[in-house]
């Protein structure tokens, strides 16, 4: 990343950071559909403040929790093992959440090492993972943060002991789980959005396998055979499936993050979706705004067909990022030494150095 | 840490402090002021790295605004509610219902007389759901009206071998009102408790119910999901999607309940509870042997294929829902089960040879609970209002400062001066008992174990005090009040002590535990009883025993034989929170030295010392090829301050060592489904396979671990040749993934420590020292 793109980067993260009452507001009207429950509100959240990577100070409920859907989880930057791989798998779910992180979803990283956790040493931390601006990193008073991270449920007696999974939560309607990063990434994707009743109600709808076609036995396991072909002959040369933005957007989770009615209409008639001011497409639109989403011409079976794939590419890359543990690792490890290098640590290891 | 309330304010005070002089050590640290190594020395940091828990000097000690009680909340109030001042209410017992075989377009159906259902099958309605939309969900109109996944993956295995008889319905629903843990405590909200009623009716309350079935006849349980459809309508914890694991019945695994196959309101979910007796297959399959047998209703015997040494008794059934079973249950989603065979028959008086005429009344042919007493223990936390409580954000476990029996708080039951069985559960979340029984003067009272998780020790053994007993261990024991003349009070007492729900913390003297020099609540008298000179029969109401009247009763010297240890086909390693090893894998050596912390995965299960895994539905992490063979498992407690009951679904194991550690009389010898660790702890336990196949979990039983991830898959395939053998689980099955508008299939992965298949698996490997 270069200067100007982080500069940018801060920037919008001020930007956000100062806008977080605004969005709060919007929030509300999104839960309003299930009033709060009254036992994890902000009688049980302390409004304690807290100090974000940008140095901006935030209050724990007001800001950070009130009306959202929250994922959390507690890292440190002087974590040996743990911390960069648990929030590089985290920053793939980010990736798949595209742009409803910041929106209706908010990331929080905190920091369980406040003492030596600056905001900058998480800013650095935050752009090696190339956190969008919904995805905050947080500091702050030790004692603060003791009582965050208890009533989140990180309650280990030791900073190696700590858990490295996430706490995701709807503060709007006082549904709170824990779910795995070390798990199936789908899974954990899945498990966020359900969170939100809208998500959860339209993954609820009526689906072609409840009203339509007869199923043999073996086909109830994926059949992926069509949908690739579809894929590769329409679609591979502007769309990656985990692989980036080629053309035009990643399509890795695009079956999470974008409901299936979306779908099934932006494929078959993208123009006119865009000239009816549908915010999502329009916004794609002018994300990239070089090359247009062609009309295919696609049958709603072949739509079926590629959406099919698309999803179980998703389940298949989410293996794979189980199977490439090991590589993360390492990725992680070098940025923990790159920090190391930048001689601002004061933590146990130099203590013992010096003696 | 169990705070007096009115020390609350200072043990915040002292927190405030503590949090200072904390930050100050840490800062100190930091700035090299002083080193780890002066920590160590001045007792502050402990040898394995952490700043010790004095004065909640830790970091990571519990924090000031959480306080007092284990529960995170304050002591729960009791509203003037008195130790042993309500009647102990005993479980609900179920009334089967009959049915009716039918052949339907070459299927057999089952039809109900009573009417207004739909007939039990084999296969799921969700299947014809899936091909044209029919039986929908009659709730909400958009999902299938079975919970069940469709097609042959789930449908009843064995169906017309093991064809049920008779059928239970029931419902979990929101409580009704009117229903409390004391008559001098509030009712709870309908959305506080979500428990059981009986039938389709969509209403619930206390106590937990009772099944009686028995070998050779199966039931069809079916279960009505009556919860509010959204999620939020939760009262603060419990998934409005849930399934029922049948602890520890010889199921296939769509009837296990822990198969992922969760249900959703509006929904219903037929299990097949088949009583198929173990070792069919292979052992008695002529069905010759008499003890392998149920009661035949007149006095006769039903004889059933399979090993009458694998014959069960006391099982339970309860919520298996992943990642929610700890608040679930806790809410209500539990009852018990009791098995009845030719030896264990619930009738004092049959005498044929192989009726054991245990403690149990005479009034029926089997089945008889006069003086066989269902205990479910549990511990629960109550809000100031005397709601239930439950913190869905503690992940060490989770401790109920009041202690319940069969959901009433510490009740007295009245008993004549003669032999009872008690079926003691261990039902609560995370919280170990030890139970003992003491007279008027406080002195202990001997006990006779006849059976450790529902499966009978070869003979009986007299204690005065039980094993520990971890959460879903059960213990069945008979007491002899004969020497106590009425009006006598004894009591059952907990000596036990948590002060978190990772473990139990310490055993408790007698006298200490009488005392009550214990910080937790929950030490103890739970229960008390009253001997008196009538009682009431609950077999056959109306009638009342008295005093004098004769105990026809038995607890012969042998109950049943040992099943030898023998030499296994394979073994496998177990490890429940494995520690990554210090070592890297490049080197072998540790950076910069092996006494380095390095941060492990908690809550998680590794194989064969490979790597550590969270729960998830869709990973198989072991497999077993094939029926009938004899496999040793090792489980290891990886460490950590940390207990864990491990719990093995579908078998029994006969525990063969502890490590180092000497098994106890009640463990010598024993069956087991439920297997404590211990801290550090392991135990080798023989197991073997058969009859039904499918996917099947271990896991560790504190349920607040296995929510949070402490949880394995383990699939077993059928017997391709074997032409009884369901052919569908002959390779693995797919992962049901359910959600309210019906279930979808996804492929599993599984790993290849696991998979006897993979050319890289171990068959003898070895437990790390």
């Amino acid at each position: 990343m270069n200067i100007a793109q982080r500069l940018v980067k801060t920037i919008t993260g001020r930007l956000v950071s100062c806008c977080l009452g605004l969005a709060t507001g919007l929030m509300i009207a999104i839960g309003a559909a299930s009033p709060a429950h009254a036992q994890w509100d902000e009688a049980y959240f302390p409004n304690v403040e807290l100090v974000t990577q940008d140095g901006v100070r935030v209050r724990l409920w007001d800001d950070l929790l009130e009306g959202k859907i929250v994922v959390v989880n507690f890292i440190y930057t002087e974590c040996p093992d743990m911390c960069g791989l648990t929030t590089a798998r985290l920053a793939q779910i980010s990736d798949w959440l595209g742009d409803r992180i910041g929106r209706d979803i908010f990331f929080y990283s905190i920091s369980l090492d406040p003492v030596n956790d600056t905001p900058d040493k998480l800013k650095a931390y935050a752009e090696a993972f190339d956190a969008p601006p919904g995805w905050l990193f947080l500091t702050g008073d030790p004692a603060d943060v003791d009582v965050v991270r208890y009533k989140l449920g990180e309650r280990s007696r030791s900073l190696t002991a700590h858990r490295s999974d996430m706490v995701i939560g709807n503060a709007a309607t006082g549904e709170w789980r824990r779910a795995s990063l070390m798990g199936s990434l789908v899974v954990a994707t899945e498990d966020i959005l359900a969170l939100d009743p809208v998500w959860f109600n339209q993954a609820a709808a009526p689906r072609e396998t409840a009203q339509g076609q007869a199923q043999e036995q073996t086909k109830l396991i994926m059949q992926d055979t069509p949908g690739q072909g579809l894929f590769i002959s329409a679609c591979a040369a502007c769309h990656t499936i985990g692989e980036g933005v080629r053309v035009g957007p990643d399509l890795a989770g695009v079956t999470l993050r974008r409901d299936r009615t979306w779908l099934e209409r932006y494929i078959q008639a993208p123009q006119r979706m865009i000239a009816q001011g549908d915010p999502v497409a329009v916004a794609l639109d002018a994300q990239f705004p070089v090359v247009r989403m062609p009309n295919l011409g696609m049958s709603s079976t072949d739509v079926g067909d590629l959406l099919h794939y698309l999803g179980a590419q998703t389940d298949l890359l989410d293996q794979v990022a189980e199977a490439e543990i090991p590589s993360e690792q390492e990725h992680a490890a070098h940025h923990a030494t790159e920090h190391e290098h930048d001689g601002e640590n004061a933590g146990d290891g130099h203590a013992e150095h010096k003696h | 840490m169990y705070l007096p309330k009115d020390a609350s304010r200072a043990r915040i005070r002292e927190a405030e402090g503590a949090r200072k002089n904390r930050a100050e050590i840490v800062r100190g640290l930091s700035t090299g002021e002083v080193t780890r190594r002066e920590l160590f020395k001045w007792g502050i940091f402990t040898s394995a790295g952490l700043l010790a828990n004095i004065n909640g000097l830790s970091p990571f000690a519990t924090s000031a605004y959480a306080q007092t009680a284990p529960t995170g909340i304050p002591r729960s109030p009791l509203f003037g509610a008195l130790p042993f001042t309500q009647p102990l209410r005993r479980l609900n017992l179920q009334t089967p219902l009959p049915l009716t075989p039918r052949m339907d377009y070459g299927e057999t159906v089952l039809d109900f007389p009573s009417g207004g259902e739909l007939p039990a099958r084999r296969l799921s309605y969700h299947t014809e759901f899936t091909a044209n939309g029919s039986y929908r969900n009659p709730q909400n109109d958009y999902g299938p009206c079975e919970g069940r996944p469709p097609g042959e993956w789930f449908a009843h295995q064995r169906w017309t071998e093991y064809l049920p008889k008779k059928a239970f319905i029931m419902s979990l629903a929101p409580v009704r009102s009117g229903v409390s843990f004391h008559d001098a405590m509030p009712d709870q909200e309908k959305n506080k408790v979500w428990t059981f009623g009986s039938g389709r009716t969509g209403s619930s309350g206390f106590p937990p119910p009772l099944i009686k079935v028995r070998y050779g006849e199966p039931v069809i349980f079916r279960h009505y999901n009556m919860l509010p459809h959204d999620k939020a309508d939760n009262g603060g914890f419990g998934s409005i999607s849930q399934c029922t694991h049948n602890h520890n019945g010889h199921n296939a695994s769509g009837s296990d309940g822990a198969s992922n196959a969760h249900f959703y309101p509006g929904q219903f979910y037929d299990y097949h509870w088949s009583t198929t007796l173990a070792r069919a297959d292979m052992i008695n399959t002529a069905a010759t042997d008499r003890r392998a047998s149920g009661p035949d209703g007149n006095g006769g015997l039903t004889h059933v294929p399979g090993d009458f040494r694998e014959l069960q008794s006391s099982l339970w059934f309860h919520d298996h829902r992943f990642f929610y079973t700890a608040e679930n249950v806790y809410k209500g989603h539990v009852g018990m089960l009791n098995y009845y065979s030719g030896p264990d028959r619930g009738n004092e008086l049959i005498s044929d040879g192989v009726n054991l005429r245990l403690p149990s009344g005479t009034e029926l042919d089997w089945g008889n609970i006069d003086f066989d007493v269902n205990l479910l223990f549990s511990d629960a936390g109550l809000d100031n209002d005397g709601q239930l409580f439950f913190d869905i954000f503690n992940s060490d476990g989770f401790l109920g400062d009041l202690t319940l029996v069969n959901a009433t708080y510490k009740p007295f039951f009245e008993v004549l001066p003669r032999k009872y069985r008690f079926r003691i559960l261990a039902g609560g979340m995370s919280r170990f008992w030890k139970f003992a029984l003491v007279n008027d003067l406080g002195a202990l009272v001997p006990m006779k174990v006849i059976a450790t998780d529902g499966n009978f020790l070869p003979k009986p053994i007299s204690v005065t005090s039980l094993d520990w007993q971890g959460v879903a261990e059960r213990f069945d024991v008979v007491i002899d009040f004969k020497a106590f003349p009425v009006t006598s009070r004894l009591r059952l007492i907990n000596m036990l002590e948590h002060e978190d729900g990772r473990g139990p913390k310490q055993q408790l003297s007698l006298s200490d535990t009488l005392r009550g020099k214990s910080a937790d609540p929950a030490v103890g008298a739970v229960m008390e009883f009253r001997v008196v000179s009538q009682v009431e029969s609950v077999d056959m109401p109306g009638k009342f025993h008295n005093a004098g009247d004769p105990d026809a009763s038995r607890v012969p010297a042998t109950l049943t034989s040992v099943i030898p240890i023998v030499t296994p086909v394979r073994e496998r390693v177990i490890e429940f929170k494995g520690a990554d090893s210090k070592a890297d894998n490049l080197t072998g050596e540790c950076f910069p030295d092996c006494a380095t912390q390095m941060e492990s995965f908690g809550w998680s299960i590794r194989v064969n010392g490979e790597e550590n895994h969270f729960l998830n539905a869709n990973r198989i992490s072991m497999l077993i090829p094939k029926p009938g063979e004899v496999e040793h498992w090792t489980i290891v407690n990886g460490g950590g301050g940390w207990d864990h009951p491990v719990h093995v679904h579908f078998e029994e194991g006969r525990m063969i060592n502890r490590g180092g550690r000497t098994l106890t009389a009640l463990e010598k010898s024993s069956r087991k489904d439920v297997f404590r660790l211990y801290e550090n702890g392991r135990v080798k336990i023989q197991v073997r396979f058969g009859e039904y196949g499918g996917a099947y979990v271990t896991h560790c039983h504190n349920t607040v671990h296995e929510d949070w991830g402490m949880l394995m898959r383990y699939d077993i395939l059928t017997d391709k040749n074997n032409t009884k053998n369901s052919q569908m689980q002959t390779s693995i099955v797919p992962t049901p993934k359910p959600s309210p508008n019906g279930v979808e299939y996804v492929t599993p992965e599984i790993l290849p420590e696991g998979n006897p298949f993979d050319p890289s698996f171990k068959r003898f490997p070895r437990p790390s020292t």
